[in-house]
């Protein structure tokens, strides 16, 4: 079956418009930028609600939402464990107790931080690990959104990676992480635009809620995609997982890793105008993550139902083009252009937050410090725009590297457990034990990225066998994070600790209090606490509710 | 921003007044809305014209048409909230409150 979008001028009009609307968000952004500052960390100007959106909205990439929409038609309803356990509590606890001590100790990225806590050989290897990851991560996304222009409007991938490369370099070499943080909360609207008319016509198709779950359990002869703990005592539920690997390997070591470290993420808040707002940045962010199941899972269940032989032999019919099968199914022109802007925006999205934390770790943690220091600001504002341009040229090199890999989830897994599983490990004893030393937090980041390389090459060239390649990265993230914990905390007892003075806002008990909070702050809807407390209530009643 | 004690005030509300009119230029809210009411406008002048096999695809929603509406008012809040909140006031008022202690940064 041909997957091809029947689309006319008025589409392309629409997508047009969305690439004018984009630049023209880079060119108002170059006007403001200032110093360097300015460029990496938006001057720490933002208000709250932009961060957050920012923030949800760097995470909403295509590769999420086609393949969430997978997951979804796969194993139905199970796939919320993704977001309500494998997302909310790492975002609560990441504004709650972790913001105080990378905002309050006003580093300006992930790496900066590691510097300050533990030494400098500790930061250079992390800044690196940190640029190589998110590089090869741009690739994937750049690379995904060619496949898809290929799929649906007979682009070739060339040219494809080429346009949506040369988009995003333009928008973000001009307006920095500004640029990037506008255009995400742009895109997250666009996206929500897209895909809500679609999940509303699906529903309406399939006769509403009620008439889907009666669909499935005609289709399937049963309503195990309509649980999400039902069998998860064993693992005898369509996910395979049991209750163990859900709670511990995605809600904690996986997810907390992501969330917490992953600097593309943390960016986003540490560009927020005062500490309060930082912390609010990734709990105003977790309200929408929390709701955006419906408009993935529930599309994927619909494709299941409406699209015969979704998930067969065809190439075209995998999971992983539920919604562009949907799009292809229901919309018209005019709303197929919108659709389709929808999904490029999320890629751009994806690429363009790992392009501007990936300029900013080069220029501020590893030129400045250990190339060419004290020059002057517009020394490293211009360096900053030439390492953007190399690395989107590295990016479109790795996408081809990317597209070597049969499923690029696989890919992507694999690289999360080996960047982000032993990074937490390290975050979370260096910021809850003072006495971890300088040389355990160096040690302890290699033996962590080793771990997880022997569980991969291990599993590859079958030493032992780890299941499925989803499953291999997931013990590859506990191997990383246990060798990491393991090395960390006997590399300490050998070594010197840093002297407690130098630790001042760095470690657990010594956060840096923000005495003075304005007063539009003290409202109770903007206390971090009332948000973060509020969205673990509304995912406890959500997880009861679709039990 | 370089504190310096020789610019005098009225240099100083010329350079607030600049500041404001830029962040109003790049307000994203005037971004978001400006393009919700022009996708808005397309996606209902569609809709007014959809075709029986328009709608019939996508089961027997108009979906240009409310699609469009929607666009229309959410573009319209986003415009009203930036006309009824300029950025560039919303950061002088920031301003005078921190002013006085606790201005962070660099």
């Amino acid at each position: 079956m041909e997957l091809r979008l029947d689309v006319n001028f008025v589409d392309y009009a629409i997508l047009a418009i969305y690439f004018i609307a984009v630049l023209g968000i880079g060119f108002a952004a170059k006007r403001y930028i200032k110093t360097s500052l300015d460029y990496f960390l938006s001057g720490r100007s933002l208000p709250a609600w932009i961060t957050g959106l920012a923030f949800i909205s760097a995470n909403l990439g295509a590769l999420e939402i086609l393949g969430m929409a997978a997951n979804g038609a796969q194993f139905g309803v199970y796939t919320v464990h993704y977001y309500w356990v494998g997302a909310i509590p790492a975002m609560v606890f990441l504004g709650l107790v972790m913001m105080p001590f990378y905002y309050g100790s006003k580093v300006r990225s992930v790496p900066e931080y590691l510097r300050l806590r533990f030494n400098k050989p500790t930061h250079v290897f992390n800044a690196l690990s940190f640029a190589l990851a998110t590089v090869l991560i741009a690739g994937v996304n750049l690379y995904a959104l060619a496949l898809v222009l290929k799929l649906l409007l007979g682009w070739p991938i060339l040219l494809g990676i080429v346009v949506a490369a040369a988009i995003v370099l333009v928008y973000i070499t001009l307006g920095g992480l500004s640029s990037a943080i506008y255009n995400e909360v742009l895109q997250f609207f666009i996206i929500l635009a897209a895909l809500i008319p679609l999940t509303v016509i699906g529903l309406i198709d399939v006769g509403g809620w009620d008439g889907l779950k009666d669909e499935i359990v005609k289709m399937k002869g049963n309503d195990d995609l309509l649980q999400s703990w039902a069998g998860t005592g064993s693992g005898d539920n369509p996910l395979e997982a049991s209750w163990i690997p859900i709670v511990f390997g995605l809600g904690f070591v996986l997810s907390f890793g992501y969330w917490t470290t992953n600097f593309a993420e943390v960016q986003r808040a540490l560009s927020a105008k005062s500490l309060n707002a930082a912390q609010r940045t990734p709990l105003i962010g977790a309200y929408p993550k929390i709701f955006i199941p419906a408009i993935t899972i529930i599309p994927g269940l619909v494709a299941l139902v409406t699209i015969k032989g979704l998930g067969g032999d065809d190439p075209n019919l995998q999971y992983n083009n539920a919604i562009p099968l949907l799009m292809n199914e229901y919309l018209p022109n005019g709303m197929l252009g919108l659709a389709l802007v929808g999904l490029i925006a999320a890629f751009m999205a994806g690429v363009a937050a790992n392009v501007s934390a990936f300029n900013t770790v080069v220029t501020y943690d590893l030129w400045e410090p250990y190339v060419k220091s004290g020059r002057s600001d517009d020394y490293y504002l211009n360096f900053g725009r030439i390492a953007t341009v190399v690395g989107i040229v590295i990016g479109i090199a790795t996408a081809l590297i990317a597209s070597g890999y049969n499923n690029i989830m696989d890919y992507i897994q694999l690289l999360f457990s080996f960047f982000n599983a032993p990074l937490f490990a390290t975050f979370i004893i260096g910021m809850f034990w003072k006495r971890m030393t300088p040389w355990a937090g160096f040690y302890g980041l290699i033996a962590g990225t080793l771990g997880a390389a022997i569980a991969h090459y291990g599993n590859d060239w079958g030493w032992f066998d780890l299941g499925s390649a989803q499953a291999a990265a997931f013990w590859g993230a506990i191997a990383a994070f246990v060798l990491d914990a393991i090395v960390s905390v006997g590399v300490t007892f050998v070594t010197t600790p840093k002297p407690v003075a130098e630790l001042d806002g760095l470690v657990y008990g010594m956060a840096v209090v923000d005495e003075h909070v304005p007063a539009s702050e003290k409202v109770w809807y903007r206390k971090p606490l009332t948000l973060g407390l509020g969205a673990l209530g509304l995912t406890a009643i959500l997880s009861i509710l679709f039990a | 921003m370089p504190e310096d004690k020789f610019i005098s005030d009225a240099d100083k509300a010329e350079e607030e007044s600049r500041a404001a009119r830029a962040a109003n230029l790049f307000d994203v809210r005037r971004f978001i809305g400006g393009l919700f009411l022009i996708y808005g406008v397309i996606l209902f002048v569609l809709g007014i014209g959809a075709s029986d096999a328009e709608v019939e695809k996508a089961a027997g929603v108009n979906v240009n048409l409310w699609t469009g509406l929607a666009m229309l008012l959410v573009g319209a809040l986003f415009i009203a909230w930036a006309l009824w909140r300029p950025l560039g006031q919303e950061l002088a008022e920031a301003e005078s409150e921190t002013a006085g202690g606790g201005a962070r940064g660099h």
